[in-house]
């Protein structure tokens, strides 16, 4: 069930009817919250319950041992292992075992056969798989660590874990800020109804008018098997996948903090203009803000960060972008984005390039950005690296213009929407105008009835598939 | 302003201006939801027909079994979809359609590209079949009663009408496509490139020939014909695609089929590859004495 959905609207009607009678009592609030969440999930594949409810158990058994035994150790394996082991089987058994048939076929000249012995079930990728097992992860991960009392009623840990706005895709939530919300009874005030209902139409104008209409250049661009313009065009269609992208999955994040605001609850902000980053490092506290979080918490810093001295900080700094890269997908064009990523903190760190003149840098930044998410976007890395060799071809064409016309007129409006807030952010006394005279309720109209009218093709949002 | 009043102006404002831009918005040269319903429905819909036309866009776009058969009782659909190629999940769905009872007939519209092994993966087919649950509802029976929320295409506000192709989806599988401007290059550009490493395949071809054997086995007459295009195309298609028309000719024959030779002359195309709505009906006039007279 998708936001921009007649299912949804639905949904969230029925929900928002029944939240103020469920929500006065603790129990009654986690049950229907639950409930209800797990409905949202199952309408894709109810299958996918299984998954969702048994690692969720694990994790709330182990963390709720933990305090209380000395082999707490086991008990955090336990919960570490069955989290990376249904993402390793249901998002990267297929990417293991085309790599081990290629190591195979590369060093010993010998065919085996792996694909074929995966179980069906196993290629089944469940929706939001990446997203609460980390979440689920990190409940137990700081449990151990003593930054967290574990919840002792089963249903106050399931609402976290699944509380629908969040649970497909992200902002991945920790349960640290989530269980204390959830453990009282939160009743949302007029101004926080008015901003979620802000974020969640800004969230929808951001998807289906944004994102699904220059997505119609780019899928077009990347569904030809072969390169077949140059240099220009595709520098144009990689700000296109930069938008679409950012604005599909800010979004999604924007619709989730608007209906968690509406009911009450605050998510952290996922992402603040990334585009207008001054610095490779300022980009990666901009972009999913949640996740970046979340490796640098419990990835990056618990291995040493850059307390062990540059060189070792470097290569944690490589380790987790590389793992980031994973986190988005079974593949090597994912581990190569992630390590282009790498690269370019690393030089930045090392080089010192942040004193070169701001608002070059800022241009250099956002073309590294772009260069990368080619290898984001390509289906293979054959396309990736003939599309990035044509990057730098000087020829150039205009022709495009005429066939993907809608797309870039849409692409055109995302990037005057980010230069007017960027305007906006440099000039807060314009920001206290606009706000005197009631503005924001002409700007919500206008997105919503954009984003019936002015929608482009359906299509899911892109970060489901992680 | 309070909040509470707020949202109170929002919700009157947002109502009253989605019908206001819905009542007054220019009716679409190519409707989303209709075309939502027509897909889906092409390939959910279980009625058989006694003539069933196939092929990819070229054939869905250039061919309507209903001029075909005008004047007479026969019932006729066009299967054709982007990109369709031969694989024998596409065999099975044409040879499910098709009224054996009658004196069937099987129209296939070959060209080069459809002969690929790319096209024989038949992605756009799978797309719409895989649909389920409210989506599949929603497209079968909700999308084309709601043509005030069709989608506003901007450029059918930037851009003079005559260089913007209207589609109307007709109830015989046919999409009647034309356009005032004729653009005698985009068709050729998309497609310098899309016989790299795919060329036309042995293996699809005799699977083509194979089946058409079975068909007329069990009585169904199955003719072909390379849907007319621009000269230049088929040059184009000629020279990269690997495929020769003859070679392909004499094995479809040879299984029985009957090979139905159109000129490409005085066809017209609005992009080099597919045919203007005019031209479409007079070829459909134009097959009907191959297979009835």
């Amino acid at each position: 069930m998708v936001f921009n959905s007649i299912p949804f609207l639905i949904f969230i009607a029925l929900f928002l009817l029944f939240w103020p009678i469920f929500n006065k009592k603790n129990k009654s609030r986690w049950l229907f919250l639950t409930f209800a969440s797990l409905f949202f999930y199952g309408w894709w594949d109810w299958r996918f319950l299984f998954l969702i409810i048994g690692s969720g158990l694990i994790d709330y058994f182990a963390g709720y041992y933990i305090p209380k035994v000395t082999w707490r150790k086991a008990l955090l394996v336990v919960s570490l292992v069955a989290n990376l082991g249904a993402l390793s089987i249901f998002k990267y058994s297929m990417f293991f075992a085309e790599s081990l048939e290629s190591f195979f076929l590369l060093v010993f000249n010998s065919n085996v056969n792996v694909v074929e012995s995966i179980p069906e079930f196993a290629l089944i990728l469940p929706v939001g798989i990446s997203f609460y097992t980390f979440q689920s992860m990190s409940y137990t991960i700081d449990i151990y660590r003593g930054r967290l009392k574990p919840t002792l009623n089963v249903f106050h840990f399931f609402s976290f874990l699944t509380m629908f706005p969040q649970l497909v895709a992200g902002p991945i939530v920790r349960a640290k800020d989530i269980l204390i919300q959830l453990s009282k009874k939160r009743e949302s005030t007029d101004i926080q109804k008015w901003n979620g209902i802000k974020l969640f139409v800004f969230g929808l104008f951001q998807k289906t008018v944004l994102a699904d209409n220059i997505s119609e250049m780019v899928n077009k661009a990347y569904s030809l098997t072969d390169v077949s313009e140059y240099g220009f065009y595709w520098w144009i269609v990689l700000i296109g996948f930069a938008f679409q992208i950012y604005c599909d999955f800010s979004g999604y994040s924007l619709m989730a903090r608007g209906i968690a605001k509406f009911m009450g609850y605050h998510f952290k902000m996922n992402f603040n203009h990334p585009y207008l980053s001054s610095s490779f490092k300022q980009f990666w506290s901009r972009w999913h803000i949640s996740l970046s979080t979340w490796f640098r918490d419990y990835v990056y810093i618990p291995l040493g960060g850059s307390r062990k001295g540059v060189s070792l900080g470097l290569v944690l700094m490589m380790l987790t972008m590389l793992l980031s890269g994973l986190w988005h997908g079974a593949g090597l064009t994912f581990i190569i984005w992630g390590a282009l990523h790498g690269v370019y903190l690393a030089i930045e760190r090392v080089f010192r390039l942040k004193k070169i003149n701001k608002l070059v840098y800022s241009i250099f930044v956002f073309i590294g950005v772009i260069f990368a998410w080619n290898f984001f976007r390509a289906d293979s890395l054959i396309q990736a690296l003939n599309i990035s060799e044509q990057l730098f071809s000087i020829k150039g064409e205009w022709v495009f213009y005429e066939k993907f016309f809608n797309s870039l007129f849409f692409l055109v409006l995302a990037v005057l929407i980010e230069m007017i807030i960027l305007l906006f952010r440099l000039n807060p006394q314009l920001n206290y105008r606009f706000k005197k005279v009631n503005f924001d309720v002409v700007m919500v109209v206008s997105a919503l009835v954009s984003s019936v009218f002015l929608r482009g093709v359906e299509s899911e949002f892109i970060y489901f598939q992680f | 302003m309070r909040h509470k009043q707020k949202i109170h102006v929002f919700l009157l404002l947002s109502v009253s201006l989605i019908v206001i831009v819905g009542v007054f918005r220019f009716t679409p040269l190519s409707s989303q939801l209709k075309a939502n319903y027509f897909w889906l429905n092409k390939f959910e819909n279980k009625t058989k027909f006694d003539v069933v036309v196939y092929g990819d866009s070229r054939t869905y776009r250039g061919f309507s079994p209903n001029i075909l058969l005008e004047n007479t009782e026969l019932t006729g659909y066009n299967y054709g979809f982007t990109s369709a190629g031969y694989s024998n999940e596409t065999f099975e769905l044409i040879r499910l359609r098709v009224d054996t009872f009658t004196d069937p007939v099987i129209l296939l519209g070959i060209t080069p590209y459809s002969l690929t092994l790319n096209a024989s993966e038949n992605k756009f087919y799978h797309q719409e079949i895989k649909r389920e649950g409210f989506e599949k509802f929603k497209r079968l029976n909700i999308d084309r009663k709601l043509s005030f929320f069709d989608r506003v295409v901007v450029e059918e506000y930037f851009k003079p009408n005559e260089e913007l192709v209207q589609q109307d989806y007709e109830d015989d599988g046919w999409v009647a496509s034309s356009k005032a401007l004729l653009d005698t290059m985009s068709g050729l550009n998309s497609y310098k490139f899309i016989f790299d490493d795919n060329q036309v395949s042995d293996s699809i071809v005799n699977l083509v020939v194979q089946h058409v054997s079975e068909w007329v086995t069990i009585g169904i007459r199955v003719y072909a014909y390379r849907p007319p295009t621009m000269n230049s195309m088929v040059s184009l298609e000629d020279n990269k695609s690997g495929f020769n028309e003859s070679f392909f000719v004499a094995d479809f024959e040879k299984a029985g089929g009957v090979w139905i030779n159109i000129e490409n002359d005085g066809y017209v195309s609005y992009d080099a590859s597919h045919l203007q709505k005019e031209s479409a009906i007079e070829l459909s006039r134009s097959i009907r004495k191959y297979i009835f007279e």
